[in-house]
């Protein structure tokens, strides 16, 4: 079982400044797995957890107890390469545009390959490919990153990370701050890549509308523990508890159940608009006849 | 009485070599005319790099108009000698809260505003009492403030405001950072100060949720005034709105898709009751 996941996580607790009067256990006995090629949401309040858990997957903090296995090997294992891990994970922070530094797009995507001391053709195309799959048009390759609009620049970022190849990309809010279309475009973009590398993709997002619409998995983290973990359909089923631990459904699940409480049958509660659309008009034909 | 006033209001951001040769000029305003009464509650709508925060900053005075006039409670931001009284009139607050905290303590840092103005400390604390019941922080006043939720900061941050005493608050994607509980929580409270304290509010947002109950909304794309008008009036507009790179509400989308699909629904539909409602008449 677990030489087959991409990610195993088992029984592991994370205590943050163990011993002193700011003793934090930020992780409680968390225990995931996550195949190769999920879409997964992870959604929680403000100190849920939910950014010390994809710290430990790419090995930036080190559990206080438990293991996580990455392709069946033990990442706390002496002999464990760390930085192949690091290749391996890549993990976009919130507002990744502030970690831009070069003085031309290509420079600075380029930095991460260079780094993994890739021969110089394959870091090339590998620079290309994601700048390409991001969607940055080519007249930008040379320019500076700094030129470009707030969302060009997050897409600057994500393809720095993409042209590693990891095979789990981890992305903590990568629309916290876009207008609506650009939140559109990053996250069919990223949708797009999921599909096409058919990489493992976790999504941090405050937005349940975006996760409801894109991912396959949702994981919810509260006070340090999972406490949802299935469909989206299957989560926002418990509107009640999530309002309770300070998140919410989408708008059109709390639509649903209101029509549902007047007296229209539909067949399910609906998460997407697109969803309650066809639910709707299922049961505007019955009425007409 | 208006509370802002612009007219013909452009600004110019000059870009410049190492030289100081001038490379380029973007008008990140351009050509605004806009009346905003005291009392009111209005949203300011555009995507990224559509000029809303150059006119923010315009109106505290931060950025002086390039041509055009621009009044903010009846003073002219293009005269120097009234630029304290004007950013006292119109308090900002800004998108990211831990960069407006500054004080280790809640309640101190809610009184750093007034402190500067020269206020006596009875008045101060007066003040600060006041704000905090206001924005609904009292409990907090004696907690430091990096142990609060984004929301909370927000919410100390918009007192600290509050305790200026200002006619009116500029709110700069105040909720961007925050998860939904955080935004539910600043939202109400602007509404609330907007309703018992008659603070003038503008707000500027991505979220179209978040404007729904505004008096008045107005879209900006390109440094210019697109659309304006009640929620209501402008969210009827859906495929207006998304060539503004905008988006509706959930239920407004999914009843002028339904309308689409030929079903007889109301324009512009903003809430899960009014959605709820058409469909209780079509039925009868």
């Amino acid at each position: 079982m677990r030489g087959t996941m991409a990610i195993y996580i088992d029984h592991l607790n994370y205590i943050y400044s163990q011993g002193t009067a700011y003793e934090k256990h930020a992780l409680k006995d968390v225990c995931l797995e996550i195949p190769d090629g999920q879409f997964i949401g992870l959604i929680g309040h403000t100190g849920s957890g939910k950014s010390t858990l994809i710290q430990h997957l790419n090995g930036l903090l080190k559990a206080t107890s438990g293991i996580i296995y990455f392709n069946g090997r033990d990442i706390y294992d002496e002999d464990f390469s760390m930085k192949e891990l690091r290749s391996k994970v890549g993990l976009v922070f919130q507002y990744p545009e502030h970690q831009l530094f070069e003085t031309t797009i290509v420079k600075d995507v380029e930095f991460g390959p260079k780094n993994q001391k890739l021969p110089q053709l394959e870091v090339q195309l590998r620079t290309f490919e994601a700048i390409k799959m991001v969607g940055i048009p080519e007249e930008l390759y040379d320019a500076s990153p700094f030129e470009l609009s707030g969302g060009q620049k997050r897409r600057v970022a994500i393809a720095g990370v993409l042209a590693m190849k990891p095979e789990v990309l981890i992305l903590d809010e990568p629309t916290a701050g876009l207008d609506p279309m650009g939140r559109d475009e990053i996250l069919e973009q990223i949708a797009h890549i999921q599909k096409e590398r058919k990489i493992t993709v976790i999504l941090v997002s405050h937005s349940m509308e975006d996760v409801a619409k894109y991912v396959d998995r949702l994981i919810v983290m509260d006070h340090g523990s999972v406490r949802f973990d299935g469909t989206p359909k299957e989560v926002f089923a418990h509107s009640r508890e999530l309002e309770g631990i300070g998140l919410a459904a989408p708008q059109v699940t709390y639509l649903s159940h209101a029509l549902r409480e007047q007296g229209v049958p539909l067949d399910e509660d609906a998460t997407t608009v697109e969803e309650a659309k066809e639910l709707l008009l299922a049961w505007w034909k019955r009425e007409k006849v | 009485m208006e509370m802002i006033e612009a007219k013909n209001l452009a600004y110019e951001y000059i870009r410049r070599d190492e030289e100081g040769n001038v490379e380029g000029i973007t008008r990140a305003v351009d050509g605004v005319t806009l009346d905003v009464k005291a009392g009111d509650f209005v949203a300011i709508l555009g995507h990224n790099g559509s000029g809303k925060s150059t006119i923010a900053k315009q109106i505290n005075a931060i950025l002086e108009p390039t041509e055009g006039t621009l009044y903010v409670n009846g003073m002219n931001t293009a005269e120097p000698e009234h630029l304290w009284d004007i950013r006292q009139s119109a308090g900002m607050v800004f998108q990211n809260p831990d960069n407006q905290i500054i004080a280790s303590v809640v309640e101190e840092d809610v009184a750093f505003g007034p402190e500067n103005l020269g206020i006596p400390t009875e008045e101060i604390w007066k003040r600060v009492e006041e704000s905090l019941s206001a924005v609904g922080m009292t409990e907090y006043r004696s907690h430091s403030p990096n142990k609060l939720s984004g929301g909370q900061k927000q919410r100390v941050a918009i007192a600290g405001i509050m305790a200026m005493r200002p006619r009116c608050i500029v709110l700069d994607e105040p909720t961007a950072m925050l998860d939904p509980d955080g935004r539910k929580e600043v939202l109400r409270t602007l509404h609330e100060l907007n309703r018992a304290e008659h603070v003038t509010i503008l707000l500027i947002t991505h979220y179209m949720d978040e404007v729904i109950h505004a008096d008045k909304v107005i879209v900006m794309d390109d440094g210019k005034i697109v659309m304006q008008g009640t929620p209501r009036e402008v969210f009827s507009h859906v495929e207006e709105l998304k060539a503004h790179r905008l988006d509706v509400p959930q239920v407004t989308e999914l009843a002028y898709e339904l309308q689409k699909e030929g079903m007889p629904l109301p324009d512009g539909i903003l809430t899960i009751k009014e959605f709820t409602e058409a469909i209780e008449a079509l039925k009868a």
